[in-house]
């Protein structure tokens, strides 16, 4: 079953003297029953007191047995749990975290570290005094960069650090408070968001600033049992575990792991031993039977008898198939024991995929199904765009509970989860346009709505468009121009790499799935308009969707945002597509006419996309960035990582790229609102 | 548009607690233990109560299988001295001894269901089920062991057959190992 250690080795050993001891005791119970007139009771009582000891000694070492092994029961998933994003800056953090409590096995990462500081603090400090980079280098060699000499000393070699406070040190020392090291990392951050002016340097809230490498949501929230206990599963995985490992197939929709001794009896044979041992020495054969009975509930639990829900049938109904995303959906389960056996424990979860949650009731039920039985549960989820499918978990155990095994059942129901295309916002698109006509205003004069000039009338010329006062007065036609209104041909391009998978809080939805929620809203305005519309992604799948109008263009989009596995809601880590890098100024510029102006979604938490919008740009296609923010300033890497979003974001608009910065307190049209102001639109 | 997650959801949603009943019924099974043994000899009064304590303490407030161990390990040492001294009829000390085991197994159980399960989904059927399960197949052993007992085999009659049992459970438990 498992691996031999020394330990089993041993064990085993045991096993095998506790066995031959077994046989002596049993044959001297059966002579003593059988022939029991013929020993001496001399004879026998030097058993007996052998016995006890040996009893005693047998007791003691399974009590010893118990305090090592402990109990092992299966930590089941928790579907309830959203996966946990990671929030930008987390990278650093770890590799600080790791640093500092790795120390020298890890000599790589201040390199790393630093190199990033440097980098955001060139461009803060170049950005802040107007100077090139090489000006910044050097202030940032010499230290007169900053005020704080503490921030200075990192990037200054001729800069000491300056002496810090007693008890700071001995903190430091006691592994209690910040190392020199972080205090510095902080110093440094603080200043250099100090220079950029975005945020306030502040001090870090304790409360919630990560502490571990994990960064795990549960560590953060303090859920998941005392200390020395098991403690749950995430749910981050173990989900998507089962559903990549289900096990041994036994029929079509049911699967089984192999079953697992928990341990739970353990300790019960050293309660029988004990008293066994006690109850000899003291010749009271009530405690000698009191011995037995603990034996026999250890030979009990010893029946490591799992039922097989074989004979299960599982029925899954939703209160609608076809939610809209965010649409809460009540779900009912009903599970049936058509076997013929008893099952006496039963517990089932409900796997929900991660990327959905759980508002209302629990995926899970505890039971026990007689033949004919069954069980209803039902609880509420929030949809999430895409087609899902999603097993039952079941675990069963005997009445003792000493074994359980993990059954994967397949359920066939389907939830199909398709975006709603409409309009809330008013979505600015640029002056660049194509033939047709449409909403937007160009500077061009001919029919139209908005006032553009007066002309010498010429033939052909409507007569609705003549100017009569002016032939009034003169008696000449003159022809009023307006300025003509063109339809815009638009790309919506998701950055959809793993970098985009990315929020402010781990539990909060990640910068893609507002993406797409955006865009959503983005499509409708701009179809309702009579722009055209295609749709594109970057990442490892190729994903395209020439510009188009029409309610089957409008079908089509709608049937990509929800099922293209470019921009799933699950992060590609967590799910099995494959393919290779596309380079999106090749894949996507290709495709595009001229004149195509991009919607870029992305949270530009990376230098890549930046680079992406600013070639894009550069190539004659005017770039919108509309990026939802997922920063956040818990810890200093976070906060690093926010500078250095908005440091992009400036040198976007520095680069006439329109750039909506969209917070996650705020509506979509309000961000659209607050940008306009910026440009001056 | 969509409702917010926040913390406060995820926490209301999971509630790792042990579920109640199996609470209930493990201190309930180690206060008749406790009642049906301890009085016997009043120095094991305290001990007794103890245990029961450190049970209500392992399902109700730390939520960890040490607590419930730890009663059973002061349930046994009761057991024992109650027994030891002869100061209990024997169908006493054998119920009491399988009210004490319930009460550890159920209590283990609670831990268990609320690592596994918390205190949201409906548990109560199976909790009891097995709580009844574990109490039934105690009180067959007390009673065949006890039958056994009574069967006039001599004096010395006793001590072999429980040799006897205990060389069974010992090769059983070798051999299935």
């Amino acid at each position: 079953m498992s691996v031999p250690t020394p330990d089993a080795e041993r064990i085993s050993g045991i096993y095998w003297i506790s066995g031959i001891i077994g046989i002596i005791l049993a044959g001297f119970g059966v002579a003593a029953v059988l022939i029991g007139g013929i020993l001496e009771i001399a004879i026998t009582e030097v058993f007996f007191y052998l016995g006890a000891v040996i009893a005693l000694l047998l007791g003691i070492w399974r009590v010893r047995v118990r305090f090592n092994q402990g109990v092992d029961h299966l930590g089941l998933p928790v579907p309830e749990l959203p996966f946990s994003n990671p929030t930008p800056g987390d990278d650093l953090d770890s590799m600080i975290h790791a640093y500092v409590t790795q120390g020298e096995q890890a000599l790589e990462i201040p390199k790393q570290v630093g190199e990033r500081l440097r980098e955001a603090a060139i461009a803060a400090i170049a950005h802040r005094e107007d100077i090139t980079r090489d000006e910044a280098i050097d202030r940032l060699a010499d230290g007169s960069w900053t005020e704080d000499q503490l921030a200075a000393s990192y990037f200054a070699e001729d800069i000491p650090i300056p002496a810090q406070d007693f008890d700071v040190r001995l903190k430091a020392k006691l592994g209690i408070g910040k190392t020199l090291y972080e205090q510095q990392i902080e110093a440094v951050v603080n200043e250099i968001i100090g220079i950029a002016e975005m945020i306030e340097p502040r001090e870090a809230d304790e409360s919630i600033e990560s502490e571990d490498d994990e960064g795990g949501f549960l560590d953060r929230l303090g859920v998941g049992g005392g200390s020395g206990n098991r403690v749950i599963t995430r749910g981050e995985t173990s989900v998507q575990d089962y559903e990549d490992n289900p096990g041994e197939q036994l029929t079509d929709n049911l699967s089984q792991r192999p079953p697992r001794g928990t341990r739970r009896w353990l300790g019960m044979d050293a309660c029988a031993l004990l008293t066994f041992g006690v109850g000899v020495a003291a010749l009271q054969p009530s405690l000698i039977l009191l011995g037995a009975l603990f034996g026999g509930y250890s030979g009990f639990a010893r029946i490591g008898w799992t039922p097989t829900p074989g004979g299960v049938s599982v029925k899954r109904e939703f209160s609608t198939r076809t939610p809209t995303p965010g649409e809460h959906v009540t779900v009912s389960v009903t599970v049936t024991n058509e076997g013929g056996s008893l099952l006496p424990d039963l517990r089932m979860i409900d796997l929900v995929p991660p990327n959905m949650r759980v508002v209302d009731g629990s995926p899970r039920v505890y039971t026990a199904l007689r033949p004919g039985a069954e069980v209803v549960f039902q609880y509420t989820l929030m949809a999430e765009r895409g087609t899902h499918e999603w097993p039952l978990l079941a675990v069963t155990s005997g009445f003792s509970g000493s074994v359980e095994q993990e059954f994967i059942m397949t359920v066939d129901s389907t939830l199909d989860c398709l975006p709603r295309l409409r309009t809330v916002a008013d979505v600015p698109v640029r002056a660049q346009t194509s033939i047709l006509e449409g909403q937007v205003k160009t500077a061009e004069a001919g029919p139209g709505l908005e006032f553009h000039s007066v002309r010498d009338y010429e033939p052909g010329d409507s007569m609705r468009r003549i100017e009569w006062k002016h032939f009034a007065r003169t008696g000449e036609l003159a022809t009023i121009d307006f300025r003509v209104e063109r339809a815009a041909t638009v790309v919506l391009l998701f950055d959809a790499r793993e970098d985009a998978y990315v929020s402010d809080h781990p539990a909060n939805r990640h910068a893609l799935d507002r993406s797409v929620d955006a865009a959503t809203e983005v499509y409708a305005a701009l179809s309702d308009s009579g722009d055209l519309v295609g749709l594109a992604a970057f990442d490892t799948i190729p994903c395209w969707l020439a510009p188009g109008a029409g309610s089957g263009h409008n079908e089509r989009v709608r049937l990509l945002l929800a099922h293209h596995p470019a921009i799933q809601s699950m992060p590609p880590s967590m799910s099995d597509r494959e393919g290779q890098y596309i380079d999106p100024m090749l894949h996507v510029r290709r495709q595009m006419s001229s004149g195509t102006q991009v919607l870029m979604f992305s949270p530009i938490t990376a230098p890549y996309p930046a680079e992406v919008a600013r070639r894009l740009n550069s190539a004659g296609h005017l770039v919108t960035v509309i990026s939802p923010d997922p920063t956040a300033e818990r810890t200093p890497g976070e906060r690093l990582a926010r500078v250095e979003r908005a440091i992009r974001i400036n040198m976007l608009r520095e680069r006439g790229i329109r750039v909506v910065d969209w917070g996650t307190d705020k509506s979509l049209p309000l961000a659209f609102e607050e940008a306009k102001r910026g440009w001056g639109a | 548009m969509s409702v917010e997650w926040d913390v406060q959801t995820i926490t209301d949603q999971l509630d790792l607690r042990s579920p109640i009943i199996s609470g209930v019924l493990a201190v309930l099974a180690a206060v008749i233990g406790m009642l049906l043994t301890a009085p016997y000899v009043g120095l094991t009064l305290p001990i007794g109560i103890a245990g029961v304590l450190f049970i209500a303490a392992g399902v109700f407030v730390s939520h960890s299988r040490s607590y419930v161990s730890l009663g059973l390990a002061s349930m046994f040492i009761v057991l024992v001295s109650v027994g030891a001294v002869g100061a209990v009829p024997t169908p006493v000390l054998l119920i009491g001894g399988v009210f004490t085991v319930v009460a550890w197994d159920v209590g283990q159980h609670a831990v268990t269901l609320g690592k596994q399960m918390g205190r949201g989904p409906p548990t109560a059927r199976g909790e009891v089920i097995h709580a009844v399960g574990t109490f039934m197949v105690g009180m067959i052993i007390a009673a065949i062991l006890y039958g056994v007992s009574l069967v006039p085999l001599g004096e010395q009659a006793v001590f072999p057959i429980v040799l006897l049992l205990l060389g069974v459970v010992a090769l059983f438990w070798a051999v299935r190992s």
